[in-house]
């Protein structure tokens, strides 16, 4: 009972490792950098001096050095040797002065997009921009700051090949100028996650993802801009989900991590990503 | 004074001696010399003499005086020494009753009876005299036995053991005068009527205590409050309130500022039992949370048990509110009309016989009738539109009490409350506010409604003289509904439908047996159906071919079945023990749970050294959790969720202390201390996950409890109040010195941390001042922030695919920081008057007249240098104007 309220909190200095095991591809370089006061300028500050990375692929030692370019990131030496396969356990170590963390998982199957189809109707329609839906009784703030604009609704559907994965698939649609409402977002698909076993299955062996984004225009009368569009389809485990998930809103929360005695993100994943341009 | 062996008697004398010289200097003292002088002589005829010459009436029983002789010399202007001299050497104890009157209470002696006495009860109602109602927890004391009780539900006492000849009964109740008589025959049960007084007429003792009912009560953290003193209580808003009276006790808060549940000794607001003539209410509030479905004026009785509650009591693990509708008047009828800033309202109440009374009332919002609900608009091209903002609220009470004969009564209590929401809204409204009115493709659409029925019937018998029967039928729905359609563009929409309905069917019989002067024995059984049915049917429309659908029904229903049994026991004038256990059974596991409750009440010293403690277990079924993904389908409210196999049964345990003192002429004065800790309760698995869709994963019950965890939480606390009351002063002042926390119970490294409503300081201060025609008060709210989770650092990440680079906060523990302190004052002022045959009362209420701006959230942004938050701001200040005619 004695004593006073809870003290200000004090800083926390902790590492930040970010490694993304990719199945079929060379090893990644690894970001590790560390956390930064509140009062400091919004610079990322790299790991301290000593450092180290060891990671453990399929019981083969791969050794990483920092960048003396970028430090910031740590490269594997003569290239980390050959690609991760789907099924391959992977331990990754990393030693700093005082502290020390650790990760493991394994490599999830290979994913390859089959197929893409765009869609965007033939003239924009009108939609409500809203900037915040943040509507409380207390603070009678209930004036919503909104506008009307006109968008491009793009319908986007993405087929891959069904590998029975009992694990998690990450859908992104990006187009090159991001656009953002409060509540168009709400109506809006561009990136989803979800289990594959979910995903609809097409019967031939493929499983497909439909997704919308939106494409901002001036008036009622203009055309779809011309614009390049990255499609990103990316499977993991469960602790994958859960961090991407968990990142969506920088505002309120931090991701959740799976790096036992640090933060970041370790994890084995495969990605398939390709650019396409959509055309008016 | 007679001193036996042992260290206890020293005690005992030394407090009695303590107790007369600090109590009686109030109320007997003066400046008249007193000269006494007695030689052996009977201690009687020493009173007799006594109260000659200090005009102090001394109420005692000749028969345990009889024998007793007294040898003492005064000579001095000290009514208080005076008695100290004559009764020096003998084993009584005095409680004061007003300024020249007093009783003598045997104090070491247990209660004396004549094994020929047994068979005969002194049993008796107390009522109203003016409108005959039933008062419960009357006091009613026997001062030449010393036993005393107070009334049950039903205003009906009992004293068994009492002898053939004359006894006298004492009866008192705030807000009535009090009752001396003596009862001659014991042949049938009689009507003790207690005659009101009003609070502001000079030179009456109304009662010198302001919480002499809890007096004897034994359990500590009990609030008793009559209507007429929830009335006296300042209101919020130009609204009294019962549910917004009680924070102004030690150890109660609401969530919000000015909104959400009661918080009662750091429990969550699920933890608490409302009970409304026995039925429960599951969501009692209005307006969003902002004003509660208990109406002050339509209540004769309202107790909390704060923590620790009788084993008769059951099913929530923090408090339970147990209110009593108003029977309606035998006498006379009567209306009472009121207006607020808030609402309308109206009470009527009228004998239908001299067997039967009915009381009636309403209440509704009238906003909606002044702005409208439907607004039509129309654009430059002629284009139709309608822009609708609809809200209103309404209560009905009502009760029909019926008495076919002296030995029992019948009652009827029916309740209906709803909230509606009728709102749609053009998007265009925030764009240019001069042509905010007009059509628009593009809005937002929703119809909410929720509220309450319950059923109470009640039938309540004296089978015998020693045992009385009160017999309970209920039944309590809550339902909610929720349509909205919301549309942000040409080819997109969302149209949800969600209902939440929860019904309880139950019966309840309590029997009150009383097979001694000193054992007063309460046994039960109760049986309830839970209904829970939930259903959901949405689609989300992203374009004309991509709709995702999401249609879900969850129906379950469970019977929980209870026993209880509980004694009042008096092993002594000064010591009161309220042993009982309750065992409960629930149908959706099955779980079996046995919870002990022990209270245990000592007057050391009657005036200013009550002791309370209590020990007690609870367990609780029903727990109420919030979907903490979707933005729709948890607008209404939050679902209760029955105990299931993961999800069992939350438990809490209680160990709290009290003291009361009435050693302050007109003061109270209550220091309680607890410590509580609870098990099984439902706590966020993720808790920074907020609402990031407007569909989640679903109403599922498992869905739901997959966002959550089993979780452990304990508070302790020191509570202090003070209540003074005078002929025209109510002044309470209350604080609290808490803390409760919770960890997750899966993860045995987590540590306590503050729950979400931690609040480890809390101070109010109520002022109010009654003239003839003038009623004013104030109220200062104080009390510590909310817990917040600050961040510590900052950190950035890079999307491997994107290369886009985001900052975060580091936020390693929850609850680490807090709010900035929380303070409002509010002032109220009424003025009554008479006017066209009726009595008039209009008042001025100012909410936060300080406009203190104070912090509800904060929020960070990462991606902006530095760590300062940005403040959610809370009510500014607000005038409300009553009016209330009494016809």
């Amino acid at each position: 009972m004695a004593g006073c309220d809870i003290a200000p909190p004090s800083y926390d200095r902790s590492l930040v490792v970010e490694a993304w095991f990719d199945t079929a591809a060379p090893m990644p370089p690894v970001r590790i950098t560390t956390t930064r006061s509140l009062t400091d300028a919004l610079i990322p500050e790299p790991a301290p001096p000593g450092t180290q990375l060891k990671v453990v692929m399929a019981d083969r030692i791969i050794t990483y050095e920092r960048s003396m370019d970028a430090p910031l990131w740590f490269l594997p030496v003569d290239s980390g040797g050959p690609p991760a396969n789907a099924g391959a356990l992977f331990d990754v170590r990393v030693d700093a002065p005082e502290t020390s963390l650790r990760a493991s998982g394994m490599m999830p199957p290979k994913v390859t997009l089959q197929d893409i189809h765009v869609y965007a109707p033939d003239r924009p329609i009108s939609a409500v921009l809203i900037d915040s839906l943040n509507v409380g009784l207390d603070s009678l703030n209930l004036a919503v700051n909104a506008t009307t604009g006109y968008i491009y609704p793009v319908q986007v559907s993405l087929t891959w090949e069904d590998d029975s994965f009992d694990g998690w698939m990450e859908t992104r649609l990006q187009p090159e100028n991001a656009f953002s409402s409060s509540l168009i977002d709400f109506f809006l698909l561009p990136s989803e996650v979800f289990t594959e076993s979910s995903a609809r299955h097409l019967g031939n062996g493929s499983l497909q993802w439909e997704g919308v984004y939106a494409v901002p225009v001036g008036t009622p009368d203009s055309p779809l801009p011309a614009h390049s569009l990255r499609v990103v389809l990316r499977r993991g485990d469960d602790r994958f989900a859960r961090f991407i998930t968990s990142r969506e809103a920088p505002d309120r929360r931090e991701p959740v991590t799976n790096v036992n005695g640090g933060l970041g993100f370790i994890g084995g994943v495969s990605t398939d990503s390709i650019r396409v341009d959509v055309l008016q | 004074m007679i001193l036996e062996d042992g260290t206890g008697a020293e005690v005992r004398t030394l407090i009695c001696t303590f107790f007369l010289v600090s109590l009686l200097g109030a109320t007997v003292g003066s400046a008249q010399t007193i000269r006494l002088e007695f030689s052996d002589t009977p201690v009687s005829e020493a009173l007799e003499t006594y109260a000659r010459h200090t005009g102090v009436d001394v109420v005692h029983s000749p028969v345990l005086v009889r024998s007793l002789r007294t040898s003492c010399r005064y000579r001095g202007t000290s009514k208080r020494d005076a008695l100290i001299c004559i009764m020096s050497g003998h084993d009584f104890r005095v409680e004061p009753i007003s300024s020249n009157q007093a009783v003598l209470i045997p104090l070491t002696s247990t209660i004396r009876q004549n094994p020929s006495d047994a068979a005969r009860v002194l049993t008796g109602f107390v009522q109203d005299a003016e409108t005959g109602e039933s008062l419960r927890g009357a006091h009613v004391i026997l001062p030449g036995i010393g036993a005393g009780t107070t009334t049950n539900e039903a205003g009906f006492f009992a004293f068994p053991g009492i002898g053939e000849q004359p006894v006298s009964v004492a009866i008192t109740y705030l807000g009535y005068g009090r009752l001396d008589t003596t009862v001659v025959s014991r042949a049938v049960s009689g009507t003790f009527p207690l005659v009101p007084v009003a609070f502001e007429v000079a030179g009456v003792v109304v009662e010198e205590d302001a919480e002499r009912r809890a007096d004897a009560t034994i359990t500590p953290g009990l609030v008793s409050l009559s209507g007429r003193e929830l009335q006296q209580m300042p209101g919020t808003l130009g609204n009294t309130d019962v549910l917004e009276s009680l924070k102004w006790m030690p150890g109660i808060q609401r969530a919000g500022e000015a909104t959400g549940g009661l918080l009662v000794r750091g429990s969550g607001p699920d933890q608490n039992l409302y009970l409304i003539d026995g039925a429960p209410v599951y969501h009692p509030w209005h307006a969003f949370s902002l004003i509660s479905t208990f109406q002050t004026d339509t209540f004769k009785d309202v107790s909390i048990y704060r923590g620790a509650f009788p084993a008769e009591f059951g099913g929530r693990l923090s408090s339970v509110l147990n209110a009593q509708l108003r029977d309606g008047s035998r006498s006379d009828a009567s209306a009472t009309l009121g207006i607020s800033g808030l609402n309308a309202s109206f009470i009527m109440e009228s004998p239908l016989s001299k067997r039967s009374s009915f009381m009636l009332s309403g209440r509704r919002s009238y906003i909606d009738r002044i702005i409208g609900r439907t607004h039509p608009v129309k654009d430059d091209f002629g284009r139709k539109d309608t822009l609708r903002t609809g809200y209103h609220f309404y209560d009905w009470s009502a009760k029909y009490s019926f008495r076919p004969d002296a030995r029992s009564s019948v009652s009827i209590s029916w309740y209906s409350g709803r909230d509606a929401l009728d709102l749609r809204l053009p998007f265009d409204l925030s764009l240019d506010f001069s042509s905010w009115l007009r059509p628009a493709d593009l809005f937002f659409e929703v119809d909410q409604e929720w509220g309450n029925r319950i059923l109470s019937t009640r039938y309540q018998r004296l089978l015998s003289s020693r045992l009385f029967l009160t017999g309970t039928l209920f039944y309590s729905r809550y339902r909610a509904r929720e349509n909205a359609l919301i549309r942000p563009s040409q080819s997109s929409r969302v149209a949800s439908a969600y209902r939440v309905d929860l019904e309880d069917t139950g019966a309840r019989m309590v029997l009150d047996w009383y097979p001694s002067l000193s054992h007063q024995v309460r046994f039960g059984a109760e049986a309830v159906q839970h209904r829970f049915d939930s259903g959901i049917d949405a689609r989300i429309a992203y374009t004309p071919t991509l709709v995702e659908p999401l249609e879900e029904t969850s129906r379950t229903q469970a019977v929980e079945v209870s026993l209880f049994i509980q004694d009042t026991w008096s092993p002594g004038p000064a010591v009161r023990v309220l042993p009982g256990i309750r065992a409960s059974w629930f149908g959706s596991g099955p779980f079996l749970r046995v919870t002990p409750r022990l209270s245990v009440q000592w007057a050391a010293e009657p005036t200013w050294a009550i002791f309370r403690a209590a020990a007690s277990s609870h367990v609780q079924y029903l727990q109420r959790i919030r979907d903490r993904n979707a933005y729709l389908y948890d607008l209404v409210s939050s679902r209760w969720i029955p105990a299931q196999a993961d999800a069992p049964p939350a438990r809490s345990r209680q160990v709290s202390l009290g003291w009361e003192s009435h050693g302050i002429p007109r003061t109270v004065l209550h220091v309680d201390g607890f410590v509580r800790e609870g098990s099984g309760t439902l706590l966020p698995e993720d808790n920074f996950q907020s609402k990031n869709g407007l569909l989640g994963p679903g109403i599922e019950v498992a869905t739901l409890l997959g966002q959550f965890d089993r979780g452990e939480e304990r508070s302790r606390g020191i509570e202090v109040g003070t209540q003074t009351r005078t002929d025209r002063w109510l002044i309470m002042t209350s604080y609290t010195r808490a803390r409760s926390e919770n960890r997750i119970a899966a993860s045995p490294k987590a540590s306590f941390r503050p729950a979400r409503f931690d609040t480890p300081h809390a101070f109010s201060l109520i002022l109010s001042f009654r003239k003839t025609r003038w009623n004013l008060g104030s109220s200062v709210d104080w009390r510590s922030g909310y817990p917040v989770s600050v961040p510590t650092a900052r950190y950035q990440l890079e999307d491997p695919v994107s290369g886009e680079a985001t900052w975060y906060f580091h936020r390693p523990t929850i609850n680490n920081g807090r709010l900035p302190y929380y303070l409002r004052i509010d002032i109220q002022g009424a003025y009554r008057f008479s006017f066209a045959n009726a009595s008039w009362s209009t008042g001025l209420s100012l909410y936060n007249v300080l406009n203190r701006r104070n912090v509800t959230s904060q929020s960070w942004d990462p991606s902006v240098p530095g760590g300062s938050p940005q403040d959610r701001l809370g009510l500014p200040i607000l005038p409300m104007i009553d009016v209330i005619v009494d016809l």
